[in-house]
């Protein structure tokens, strides 16, 4: 149970991709990630509305409301085109790090 | 640079986004609150999906989501703008705050206003002077060009020498750095087409003087080159004044011809509404170029006028080229002088040129003073803020308990600071508006008072540069006085604070700053004051210089004569026949004509050379002109030194006489006997028969000069008008129509102007100085006032503060006189460094102001102690009120508080 409050781009990145296929709602984003994740990380409310009010003010994501199966309304984030630029940007830097990170480990 | 591109827009759009959330705030509250509980229901649902019990899955759904007052804050910090919506709830605190302590509020912002507002009304007057570029096409392009005479400047005593006719032309034709020039001069003549004759007074300058000043006219056109030549200059430009005065703004004006001296003038222009040139200061007074002609006509220059090398007298303006500096222009124009020198030596030997760019010839020397009286009206400033932020350090230690809340609620000591300072900002602002409105009477009263020669005084009012600048200034002020205040209440410490009693260190650091402050507002006061000081020393020394005359019960007047009317000593007649009639009159004691008017700033003066002595370039000795008639020097009670005045017997056939002062006795005649010997000027020999006592032409505080009288009917051609002086037994202003009638019964048509009596000609001449003194000496009031006060609250909050220790004294033998010199000791030593620390200051600064002074030095001691006594005695004032109320403390009382 790692708690993502450290890499904010990390998070960011993580939201990002999780909107890159459907809009969501934040309860579901972060229930998805924690699928995903097998419960390792598990967003927290605190880090994430601040999260998507900060990425929906520079425009990576957009906010919408609508509503759920269960005829509740809710509000659903949707990714912008310049949010897939980002998060093709941040996808392809972590990547870069990882490799390198990987290597320095592989030696010692 | 695409990626800074790229960020820029970001962060625009952000605020952008940011702007917009102010808006709609309410909405996007409600949106957080509705998201927040969905997510809540949620979570809820799904734990109990997972098994809990209602009352459990409740429980765990909140304390997983945490602290949602934080949450909202932490979301709401991202899309909202925190620095201006922090800053509205400080503004809007802070204005509740002040309102209830409505007498505390009043005090500061009503002295904040007069000090904001004094330094509104003098920056306006500084912005219309020194800042604001004159009303001209590239103003700063534009020169004067004078002759550079040292010593014949010396001898005359004339700042900017006129340049002759020649050496116009030539420097014309010669220089490569001026795009126009034209030389100038002032014309009076008389208007006698269609109505009332008037005397009109107007501008001879070179067809080049629109083009050279960029001006446009609002009907016909300006002079043609060709015009600008003897026999073809019968043209004329009206002033939009005349031609809506006198013609009733006539669209067929051009081509109208007016009589102008009794010969006819083609109208071919009339300037624009708004245009002025000369305007004041531009020219020196001693041009008699009028500030606002009626008419402008080509200077025409005659073949003689140019041949003549000595010939004219011209104020000459020009535009340099563009690119071209003052420095580079003037050397290009001293090389051709110096080409003039070789070429000319009889005539353009000690012939140099200076240029003066047109903005310092108008200010001049109101640079200083204007900027002294910034000065000083900032230390007045200076000392209102002081004042108050002792009384925000005095309520500061009401509100500590508010204080030590905010720290414990989390407030950082920056965001105390901030929300303390947007008080203080609240109070300076408000003080800024009110000192605005202040400084719109200030300023008027400042015109009202200003004296005539204030330059560009026309150009002083509250335009955008002064509301930029209260703004400025409010802003500044309230940081200021707040800051101090701000960081020393902030400096919280919890535990001594929230307990009962506080006694304590954070006390002690408020008296101390308050001791500080007081010492350092003294201190401004005392340089203020001993620049008051040394202005009142200047002015009493000025009004005790000695005219050479009797200025009292002596009135003046212009009587302009046409000159085509009065030639070939038709004048003289003319003005003797008056002097006949005037004298007639009762009440009348003497009355004289006399050119020109002492103290009226004039300076005519001429070459002459003593017959005898050998006639070398420096031989041409230099006098003032001073053209009489019989009794003048009784008129103006002039004492005669030696030999005889003028008499009856001195006429036109009579052999030439001229009369002589002691100062040119003195410079010429040092070892000698002048009486007898002959002098030749004005193109003929004349002996001097008398010497008389000087007397004062231009200005009090010159330095008399050499001056040659001659009697009005031995001058040849007398094409001048001579003032008319008359003395009279009782108020010279009840004379002017009976004198005015006299004029009149010689000639119907003849109109007198610039009626003035002498004593109101002195008044003026110390106008400027006396107005310097006055505002001077207000704000040195004003701040001693404020200083006073400042210590006396000072002291005041001492003595309630120590009443407990002031009991404890009385009560083990102490007498009333003690605790007085107790409390009074204790302020004095405040007052003391303050004089101390002033004294150094004003050491240090007075010498800035010694261009204003007279006859006093900087460093005058007299000034110094008068205004040190003055300084103890206001302290002791302030003292000694709060240290009586001391001396009564009952000492049962005052032990009993807690």
């Amino acid at each position: 149970m790692t708690k993502v409050d450290t890499l904010q781009g990390t998070l960011d990145m993580l939201v990002l991709k999780t909107l890159s296929n459907d809009p969501m709602h934040g309860f579901a984003i972060a229930l998805r990630i924690r699928q995903l994740t097998d419960e390792v990380i598990q967003i927290g409310e605190g880090s994430l509305y601040p999260a998507l009010y900060r990425m929906e003010l520079k425009g990576w994501i957009k906010a919408e409301w609508g509503v759920t199966e269960n005829n509740r309304r809710a509000k659903y984030y949707k990714l912008t085109r310049t949010g897939r630029k980002q998060l093709e940007g941040e996808v392809s830097s972590y990547n870069r790090l990882t490799e390198a990170v990987a290597k320095v480990l592989q030696t010692a | 640079m695409n990626r800074l591109l790229q960020y820029l827009l970001q962060f625009l759009s952000q605020l952008w986004r940011r702007l917009l959330s102010l808006l709609r705030r309410g909405r996007y509250e409600r949106e957080m609150e509705e998201e927040m509980r969905f997510h809540l229901e949620m979570q809820i649902e799904q734990n109990l999906a997972s098994g809990m019990a209602a009352e459990e899955a409740r429980y765990a759904a909140r304390r997983q989501f945490g602290n949602q007052t934080w949450l909202k804050e932490a979301s709401r910090e991202m899309w909202s703008l925190n620095s201006i919506e922090t800053l509205i709830q400080d503004l809007r605190y802070g204005a509740r705050t002040l309102m209830k302590s409505p007498g505390f509020a009043f005090i500061a912002v009503l002295t904040l206003a007069l000090g904001i507002g004094a330094n509104i009304a003098i920056f306006s007057v500084v912005n219309g002077v020194l800042l604001r570029p004159l009303p001209y096409y590239e103003p700063e392009r534009l020169v004067m060009v004078w002759a550079d005479r040292p010593i014949m400047q010396a001898q005359t005593g004339l700042p900017d020498f006129p340049v002759t006719v020649a050496d116009f032309v030539d420097w014309r034709n010669q220089n490569q750095v001026f795009e126009h020039m034209a030389a100038m001069e002032g014309w009076r003549m008389n208007l006698t087409d269609g109505g009332e004759p008037e005397s009109v007074v107007g501008l001879r300058a070179s067809a080049s003087l629109f083009p050279l000043l960029g001006a446009r006219l609002a009907v016909g056109r300006a002079f043609l080159p060709e015009e600008d030549r003897a026999g073809a200059d019968r043209v004329v430009v009206l002033s939009h004044g005349l031609w809506r005065q006198r013609y009733g703004a006539d669209p067929k004006i051009i081509g109208r011809k007016i009589t102008l001296d009794n010969e006819a003038y083609t109208v071919i222009g009339v300037t624009a509404p708004d245009f002025q040139f000369p305007r004041r200061g531009e020219i020196p007074s001693y041009f008699h170029v009028t500030t606002k002609p009626d008419f402008y006509l080509p200077a025409a220059f005659t073949p003689e006028q140019m041949n003549n090398r000595s010939e004219g007298r011209r104020a000459v303006i020009a535009r340099l080229k563009p690119g071209v500096s003052v420095g580079q222009a003037s050397a290009d124009m001293n090389s051709i002088a110096r080409r003039l020198t070789e070429q000319y030596p009889q005539t353009n030997t000690d012939k140099g040129v200076r240029l003066a760019p047109l903005h310092q010839q108008v200010v001049g020397k109101a640079r200083t003073a204007l900027l002294a009286l910034l000065f000083a009206v900032g230390f007045v400033l200076l000392i209102a803020c002081a004042n108050v932020a002792n009384l925000l350090l005095a309520r500061a230690a009401g509100r500590q308990k508010e204080m030590a809340i905010r720290a414990a609620l989390g407030a950082s000591r920056w965001r105390v600071v901030r929300q303390l300072l947007s008080e203080s900002l609240l109070l300076a602002i408000s003080g800024g508006a009110a000192g605005l409105l202040l400084a719109q009477w200030g300023v008027d009263l400042l015109l009202a008072i200003a004296p005539d020669n204030l330059p560009r005084a026309y150009d002083i009012r509250l335009d955008t540069r002064v509301a930029g600048f209260t703004l400025f200034i409010s802003l500044l002020t309230g940081i200021v006085f707040g800051l101090l205040p701000a960081l020393q209440a902030s400096k919280i410490n919890l535990g001594e604070t929230l307990k009962e009693g506080g006694r304590n260190a954070a006390g002690l650091l408020r008296r101390r700053l308050r001791s500080f402050l007081v010492v350092c507002e003294v201190s401004l006061a005392f340089v203020l004051l001993i620049g008051a000081g040394l202005l009142i020393r200047s002015f009493a020394r000025l009004t005790e210089v000695d005219p050479g005359f009797d200025p009292r019960g002596v009135l003046t007047m212009s009587i302009a004569l046409p000159f085509a009317k009065y030639s070939d000593g038709r004048s003289v007649a003319f003005y003797q026949q008056t002097l006949e009639r005037v004298r007639a009159l009762p009440g009348v004691e003497a009355a004289a004509m006399v050119y020109p008017v002492p103290l009226s700033g004039s300076h005519g003066f001429s070459a002459f050379r003593i017959e005898g002595r050998p006639s070398t370039a420096e031989a041409n000795f230099n006098a003032g002109v001073r053209v009489i008639s019989l009794d003048f020097f009784k008129t103006f009670r002039v004492p005669l030194v030696n030999g005889r005045l003028i008499a009856e017997s001195d006429g036109a056939k009579a052999p030439p006489v001229v009369a002589i002062n002691e100062s040119l006795a003195r410079i010429y005649f040092a070892n000698e006997n002048p009486l007898g010997k002959r002098i030749s000027v004005f193109g003929g020999t004349r002996a001097i028969v008398g010497v008389v006592g000087d007397v004062k032409y231009s200005t009090l505080d010159e330095e008399a000069k050499a001056e040659i009288y001659f009697p009005m009917s031995q001058v040849p051609n007398l094409t001048l008008s001579l003032p008319l002086a008359v003395r009279v037994s009782g108020d010279p202003m009840q004379m002017v129509a009976a004198v005015r009638g006299q004029v009149r019964a010689g000639d119907k048509d003849q109109p007198i102007t610039n009626i003035e009596t002498m004593e109101r000609l002195m008044a003026k001449s110390v106008a400027p100085r006396r107005f310097n003194l006055l505002l001077l000496g207000v704000f040195a009031l004003v701040g001693l006032t404020l200083a006073g006060v400042g210590l006396y609250g000072v002291m005041s909050y001492t003595v309630t503060h120590r009443t407990r220790e002031i009991g404890v004294r009385m009560a083990m033998g102490a007498q009333t006189g003690d605790v007085l010199r107790l409390v009074i000791g204790e302020g004095m030593k405040l007052a003391l460094i303050g004089a101390l620390l002033g004294l150094g200051g004003a050491l240090a600064l007075t010498r800035l102001l010694k261009t204003l002074l007279f006859g006093v030095s900087a460093t005058d001691p007299l000034t110094f102690i008068v205004i040190a006594a003055v300084l103890i005695i206001v302290a002791l004032l302030a003292c000694w009120i709060p240290g009586r109320r001391a001396a009564k403390v009952d000492p049962m009382v005052a032990l009993r508080i807690e």
